[in-house]
């Protein structure tokens, strides 16, 4: 059985990142056919659109897409405006707008062989996508006050948790602690803990716990042992995510996988212009971990965990490493070395 | 907490007012008039740990203090101590908070049931005076850095407006090196290196996150201490929670409330009295003897308190 999934190329530390991680799955002997688009940046310099109809049509039709981070056009935002620096508005957030995509699951474990501050970590945040300030409904009262508005809705909500609780109760998970602000955030916050409870007591096979925000973030950098799955609006799953990605080791430690309806997106959180590191020098797993998941959640269990083994020993051995990983390998040697140790 | 800071030689006279629950329950307000009036006369307080109940109940009192005395400006002075075990070393940073805007303006409503908003207010002059707060914080504590954090990305307008303003300021500062970063990044960064950060500055809840997240790289809230400024007035505090089930055991770890108090004392000018304080706890924690449970001792509030003025510098 060949699987259809669409390859969706960003640009920048992607242009490396893509091939590389191609190769590795070959050789692992994962049967994907791969529908490549460009979107973002790569897309812009070719003189196409930040997100292509046919890009979109494809994850569509696909069900099933694995994507480098978009960049943005690198012209830099004039110091005297500092909205301008966002009009075109952000490409990964807007491909997640256009494609439905309401959850992001963030599985946050340690790599044998990655350096990091705390060891035994193995959560997923669960991080709910439409809503919250980052629906970006803001306006310019009179000049120098500027109001954003943060959403809830019940509806939202609803659809997140179930999901959210399917997912967690599907991956053998024990305990699902919500994240809010409730104390201060009365009604918004209110309405998002009060939406969890309620769904909560459909999953008694699950620990249902709450924390706030505040507390969570203390505690992620004190005893991050102690979360399964966390679960938390918009603004806090950005935070939250990207500092479990730091307590486990940055960015090569990390995955994103956002899903829709009949969609599942697997991303890749971590780019940046090909400029800052050079031509075939990024580091390839922020993008092979996503592709591992996406292997892994089809049921190819043995090629994704043979590709794991291979990413810990790479990283255990040490001496074949990109330059942000401390050596001095380009990114197709790291590819390789990957390979050979399948 | 008295009787260490006047073991370390503060001149102070301390005047009781009520607020939280109890005044709750005497007074019917958790904030009563009084208790504000008191220190709209004398500048300068210092506050002890206020529960606020989740998703119901009394508005959260310190944002009550923050909105009626124009605390603008939340300080917490994050700074790894000897002998409490963290997986990060030499940690020194501060991080500054907004604290009048931003989604804690209190402002939220429904818009039909199952549907609710809250409003996130962001003005230029509220911008202009924290960002100007957090560089004059670093030229006069002799910080080199200041590090703006916003997700203008994702909310141009508000966050575009705040950053417009941020880099306006550092204009007037280049002396002083002045850095943007997204607010994800930021917390990804903090738990890989927070040994590179120096002054941070940010909105309100951004602010709330990062405040103790940065806490918890040095031991938790039972040992940072927190200051609420504003142009008139200073509240200084413990910023954990008020733990009701050690109430009135002789449990509690003072460390946080007494290191607010040596804040306090910078703030009125008894510099020297705040660093025999801070030099006290530093030996206390690093002996490690007549520690709370908390951290990780057998002894009680006395018994710390006894080390703390025993420890304090000749």
């Amino acid at each position: 059985m060949t699987l259809r999934v669409t390859l969706i190329q960003g640009g920048g530390l992607g242009l490396d990142q893509v091939p590389a991680v191609q190769r590795i799955l070959t050789a692992a002997g994962v049967p994907i056919e791969w529908e490549e688009h460009l979107a973002g940046l790569a897309s812009l310099e070719r003189g196409g659109e930040a997100l292509p109809r046919a890009m979109l049509d494809s994850v569509r039709a696909n069900g099933l897409a694995l994507k480098t981070k978009l960049l943005m056009p690198h012209t830099p935002p004039p110091r005297t405006e500092g909205a301008s620096a966002a009009r075109l508005g952000n490409f990964n957030v807007q491909f997640r707008h256009q494609l439905g995509l309401f959850a992001s699951v963030r599985p946050l474990k340690n790599l044998a062989g990655l350096p990091a501050r705390f060891q035994g970590v193995d959560m997923l945040v669960i991080r709910e996508l439409t809503e919250d300030l980052y629906a970006a409904i803001e306006h310019e009262i009179v000049p120098g006050v500027v109001q954003s508005l943060k959403v809830v809705t019940e509806a939202c909500c609803k659809r997140f948790f179930h999901f959210a609780l399917d997912w967690a109760r599907n991956h053998g998970r024990k305990s699902v602690c919500c994240v809010h602000k409730a104390n201060i955030l009365k009604l918004a916050d209110g309405l998002f803990l009060e939406a969890f409870r309620t769904a909560a007591r459909a999953y008694p096979e699950l620990q249902a716990r709450e924390i706030i925000v505040d507390n969570c973030c203390m505690q992620m950098v004190s005893r991050p042992q102690q979360f399964d799955v966390l679960v938390m609006g918009n603004l806090y799953g950005d935070l939250v995510s990207d500092l479990g990605a730091g307590i486990v080791g940055g960015v090569s430690a990390t995955a994103g996988i956002n899903v829709g309806e009949g969609v599942r997106v697997y991303e890749s959180f971590h780019g940046g212009s090909r400029e800052s590191v050079g031509v075939d020098r990024a580091n390839p797993l922020p993008l092979l971990l996503p592709a591992i998941d996406l292997v892994e959640e089809v049921g190819l269990i043995d090629p994704a965990r043979r590709m794991l083994a291979a990413v810990e020993k790479v990283l255990t051995a040490g001496k074949v490493l990109t330059p942000d990983l401390g050596g001095t390998a380009t990114t197709s040697q790291m590819a390789a070395a990957l390979i050979a140790s399948l | 907490m008295r009787a260490v800071v006047e073991a370390a030689g503060a001149h102070l006279t301390w005047i009781e007012a009520l607020a939280g629950l109890d005044a709750a329950d005497r007074y019917g307000d958790p904030l009563p008039p009084a208790t504000l009036e008191m220190i709209r006369r004398y500048r300068v307080a210092l506050k002890g740990p206020c529960t606020t109940p989740i998703g119901k109940g009394f508005r959260s009192i310190n944002v009550r203090l923050r909105k009626e005395l124009d605390l603008y400006a939340s300080v917490r002075p994050v700074r790894t101590l000897p002998g409490v075990q963290v997986p990060f070393d030499h940690v020194d940073l501060v991080v500054v908070r907004e604290n009048t805007e931003g989604l804690y303006a209190g402002m939220e409503h429904v818009v039909v049931p199952g549907v609710v908003e809250s409003l996130r207010l962001i003005t230029q002059p509220a911008c202009d005076r924290i960002v100007r707060f957090a560089f004059e914080l670093a030229r006069q504590q002799g910080r080199r850095r200041v590090t703006f954090c916003h997700k203008a990305d994702v909310l141009p307008l508000s966050d575009g407006l705040f950053l417009a303003q941020a880099r306006a300021v550092a204009d007037d500062y280049p002396f002083l090196e002045f850095e943007e970063m997204h607010v994800d990044t930021l917390c990804m960064q903090l738990a890989l290196d927070p040994t590179r950060y120096d002054v941070l500055v940010m909105e309100n809840l951004f602010g709330d996150v990062l405040s103790d997240l940065c806490a918890g790289l040095v031991g938790g809230l039972g040992l940072v201490p927190g200051a609420n400024i504003g142009s008139k007035f200073a509240v200084f505090e413990a910023v954990h929670g008020s733990a009701p089930d050690l109430a009135g055991k002789g449990l509690a770890n003072p460390i946080a409330l007494i290191r607010s108090a040596a804040l306090m004392l910078v703030h009125i000018g008894q510099r020297d009295s705040a660093e025999r304080i801070e030099k006290a706890v530093a030996r206390t924690l690093e002996r490690g003897v007549g520690l709370t449970r908390d951290l990780g001792g057998k002894g009680t509030t006395a018994t710390l308190t006894e080390q703390l003025i025993a420890n304090l510098p000749r």
